[in-house]
């Protein structure tokens, strides 16, 4: 056995890379001066395996070199052993001495131990030469593997290529009649086709109605492609067959058995079979058909029952029972059924009720049933209500109700939003005792309450001065919703012991606080004291000291033209109200005249239609004109000047009333 | 540094243009205000009745008691027509049947300015401004173009609103 070579110095074993490796592996390093933990590098980690991979895998190779050799030196020992026995010389060398036989051993030894180690060595570069040729040898494989796949792919890549690009991209299709429209995506075999592909045909413009196949031209990236378009028709007509009751001598109509028809092409039909005869009350077999024009069929059996009364007959509750309802044929087969049986029938209960007949030595039973299929009636009415309202019970929206069976039950279907201002529906339903239901449908209305009252009755007071003034007389506010609503005045405005006019306010409020404030005019007559005080005023701030045609000009211009006398006092009038017609106008003027110490008068035109004023001035009479008009000259004239002025309009006055202005 | 100066020379043009631009149009608009009188406008329910103007009874939906007075001023009669808020007197001006004077009867009407019997005397301060005319001691009188607007005053309210057409007499 050879012996592993290990490095010696100093008597210490020295670490060898493997060891290194270990310990690097094994252990943390700790960075003492800043306490961090260096973890393995993982590089390292994956080299130092791949090592040990292939240290094993050397090691491995090793010991079957070595078993190699073990073999091989049995066998050289085994020769040797021949050659003894077949050579003296060789034993007698072999027997010259003990020192020859260990000197050989040791030589051998020797020689065994460089043949080991230049076997160890030969066995180190075997192995990496054996490992490298190996690894060559599957590296090629995989590579030859590689190129093959790779070209497999490209290959099936490019046929598939091809496929794709000159496959054909549209389809023939198959609709369904009735179908409402299609598209060039119905057409494409595969969506991926959508992008450049369009309808050369204008598929608007085909009748999907009618069962047909058209030719359709589609084109993808500029390369048209014809295929079909076939409407069919392969739904049969939907129809709902109903069982008959006919008296004797009906004529079989198809048309009676069927209550319902549905298709979207035209539809015949026809009987299919059908009884010869219907000469006796029995029942009978009919086959009907209804086809459509594509052939489809729906085939339906239905009994038709041949008698003078019918098998059944539901009798709405409390409807007076129609005999005529029972008996198929002429009214003359009421005659059959008993008084007796038809009063068994209590059409206000519900239930079912046999009435025996006899005819020809044949009983007949017939089946009456009574039932309530009838909803309750239900009326409802419409409500308006402030958004501070509410309703108190859904019931205020239902007028009346009732139903045959009796009291019905009602509820509210919706839930009032009272938040919503405006209108909205109040579903309501009822519900008999039997079941049968109704809803209706009222309104309600919630509105703002955004209206103050209205106050009435606020005419013009004239009062006398220093009298009582009543307010509230004859004045009323009134809102929508509350009704009469309180008054409050506020007269401090008004001063009842001077002449004038005053405003008094009157206000109102509602619960919703909306408020409404009104004035009324107060007027505060006024008496002669008031009259002279006005004037003294106007006099002393406009005419004192000036003379007649100024103060003329003075009244002229500063009491405007109105159409109006100035009532009971025109003086007043004209100086509160700063306006007044010729005859207001004439009264000032003529105080103002009286004040300077003028004798003076009043004259009118004949038909008094103008009033000015004749003053008496440094001897002589003159007439004076006040009112504001282009028409009336001012200043002082005479008689003759006067009556050519055109505000008289050719109306002169009576001369013989006042002296002559000369 | 040539580039500097023109760059310069150019803004400084474009100022002067646009100082002389505005002048202009200052002189123009200041003509154009001159050329043009204003007057007071008066409407009631929504129909024009400005004295000076027409009258077309038939615009005014609302009824009104009609009655005529010889007139003083004016030839032929005054025609007063009353309604619920206002009085308007209609008279021979110029040969024309026109407007002479519109008087509010109800606080419900307002001038154009918003102003309305009841209101404070500031109120028509506010709207007309202190350049009125005291024709007698409690009636303010303001004056535009042909009309004039008066309002007599109580304890600073308002109690009498009345446009007049001036008639220089």
């Amino acid at each position: 056995m050879s012996k592993k070579r290990t490095k010696k110095s100093k008597g210490k074993r020295v670490k060898t890379r493997k060891d290194k490796i270990k310990e690097q592996r094994n252990t943390q390093i700790y960075n003492t001066g800043e306490n961090k933990d260096i973890t393995r590098n993982e590089k390292d980690i994956k080299k130092v395996n791949k090592k040990q991979k292939s240290i094993k895998r050397k090691n491995k190779l090793k010991k079957q070199l070595q078993n190699q050799r073990i073999q091989q030196k049995r066998v050289n020992e085994e020769t040797v052993k021949d050659k003894k026995k077949n050579g003296g010389a060789k034993n007698k060398r072999k027997n010259s001495g003990a020192r020859n036989k260990s000197f050989n051993n040791k030589k051998s030894n020797r020689l065994n131990k460089e043949e080991d180690s230049k076997q160890i060595v030969s066995t180190r570069d075997e192995i990496n030469a054996q490992e490298k040729a190996n690894l060559n040898e599957k590296g090629k494989k995989v590579e030859k593997r590689v190129v093959i796949v790779i070209n497999a792919i490209m290959l099936i890549a490019i046929i598939l290529f091809l496929y794709l690009l000159f496959r054909p991209k549209f389809k023939d299709v198959s609709i369904e009649l009735g179908t409402e429209s299609i598209s060039v995506d119905n057409f494409l075999v595969s969506s991926m086709y959508k992008k450049n592909a369009k309808s050369i045909t204008d598929l608007s413009q085909i009748d999907f109605s009618k069962v047909g196949a058209y030719d359709i031209v589609l084109a993808f990236n500029g390369k048209n492609e014809t295929v079909k378009l076939n409407i069919v028709d392969t739904i049969a007509p939907k129809v709902k067959f109903t069982d008959l009751h006919r008296y004797i001598g009906y004529e079989i109509n198809a048309e009676d058995f069927i209550v319902e028809k549905e298709d979207l092409s035209e539809m015949t039909v026809s009987i299919l079979e059908a009884p010869e005869n219907l000469d006796e009350y029995s029942d009978y077999k009919v086959k009907i058909s209804v086809k459509d024009s594509s052939g489809n069929e729906t085939i339906g059996e239905c009994n038709l029952s041949i008698s003078w009364i019918l098998d059944e007959l539901y009798q709405e509750l409390g409807m007076p029972l129609d005999v005529n309802k029972l008996v198929l044929g002429n009214s003359e087969n009421e005659s059959k059924i008993p008084q007796s049986e038809i009063d068994k029938v209590n059409t206000s209960v519900i239930g079912e009720y046999e009435i025996r007949t006899e005819y020809e030595g044949k009983e007949y039973v017939s089946k009456i049933i009574v039932q309530d299929t009838t909803p309750p009636d239900l009326e409802l009415k419409n409500i308006t209500i402030y958004d501070d309202e509410r309703i108190d019970s859904y019931t205020q929206f239902i007028k009346s109700v009732s139903d045959i069976s009796g009291k019905p039950s009602t509820s509210l279907k919706t839930e009032i939003d009272y938040s919503k201002i405006g209108n909205q529906e109040i579903v309501i339903e009822a519900v008999d005792v039997n079941g049968n239901r109704v809803e209706k449908t009222a309104v309600l209305t919630i509105t703002k309450d955004v209206f103050e009252p209205v106050i009435s009755g606020l005419t013009n007071i004239t009062v006398r001065k220093n009298s009582q003034i009543n307010y509230y007389s004859g004045v009323k506010a009134v809102d929508e919703k509350d009704g009469a609503c309180e008054i409050t005045v506020d007269s401090s405005g008004v001063n009842v012991s001077v002449a004038g006019t005053y405003y008094a306010t009157y206000i109102s409020k509602d619960t919703k606080g909306n408020t409404t404030r009104k004035t009324r005019k107060i007027m505060v007559e006024h008496d002669e004291s008031d009259t002279n005080a006005k004037f003294e005023e106007f006099y002393n701030k406009y005419c004192a000291g000036k003379d007649i045609v100024s103060m003329s000009n003075e009244v002229r211009t500063r009491i405007t033209y109105e159409a109006n006398w100035g009532g009971n006092d025109p003086v007043w009038y004209g100086l509160t109200e700063g306006k007044g017609n010729c005859y207001v106008h004439t009264m000032i003027m003529q105080r103002c005249l009286q004040k300077a110490g003028y004798t003076n008068q009043i004259i009118y035109r004949l038909d008094k239609g103008h009033y000015w004023n004749l003053v008496y001035i440094d001897g002589v009479w003159r007439h004076l004109d006040s009112t504001p008009s282009l028409r009336h000259t001012k200043g002082l004239l005479t008689d003759e000047q006067k009556w050519n002025d055109a505000g008289l309009d050719g109306v002169g006055w009576d001369r013989s009333l006042w002296p002559a202005a000369e | 540094m040539n580039k500097c100066k023109l760059i310069l020379v150019i803004i400084l043009i474009m100022l002067v243009a646009a100082i002389l631009v505005g002048c202009k149009e200052k002189q123009m608009s200041k003509e154009n205000t001159i050329q043009s009188v204003e007057t007071f406008s008066v409407k009631y329910n929504g129909v024009e009745v400005t004295p000076g103007t027409e009258f077309n009874e038939s615009l005014i939906s609302e009824e009104a008691n009609f009655s005529e007075i010889a007139s003083c001023a004016f030839e032929g009669t005054d025609k007063m027509y009353t309604y619920s808020g206002v009085e308007l007197v209609v008279a021979n001006v110029n040969g024309k049947d026109k407007i002479y004077s519109v008087y509010f009867i109800t606080q419900d009407v307002k001038t154009a300015e918003g102003v309305g019997l009841t209101d404070n005397i500031s109120k028509m301060i506010e709207a007309y401004g202190e350049d009125y005319n005291q024709l007698i001691s409690n009636k303010y009188t303001y004056t535009k173009g042909e009309v004039e607007l008066s309002f007599i005053v109580q304890d600073d309210l308002i109690t009498s609103i009345e446009y007049v057409l001036k008639t220089n007499g």
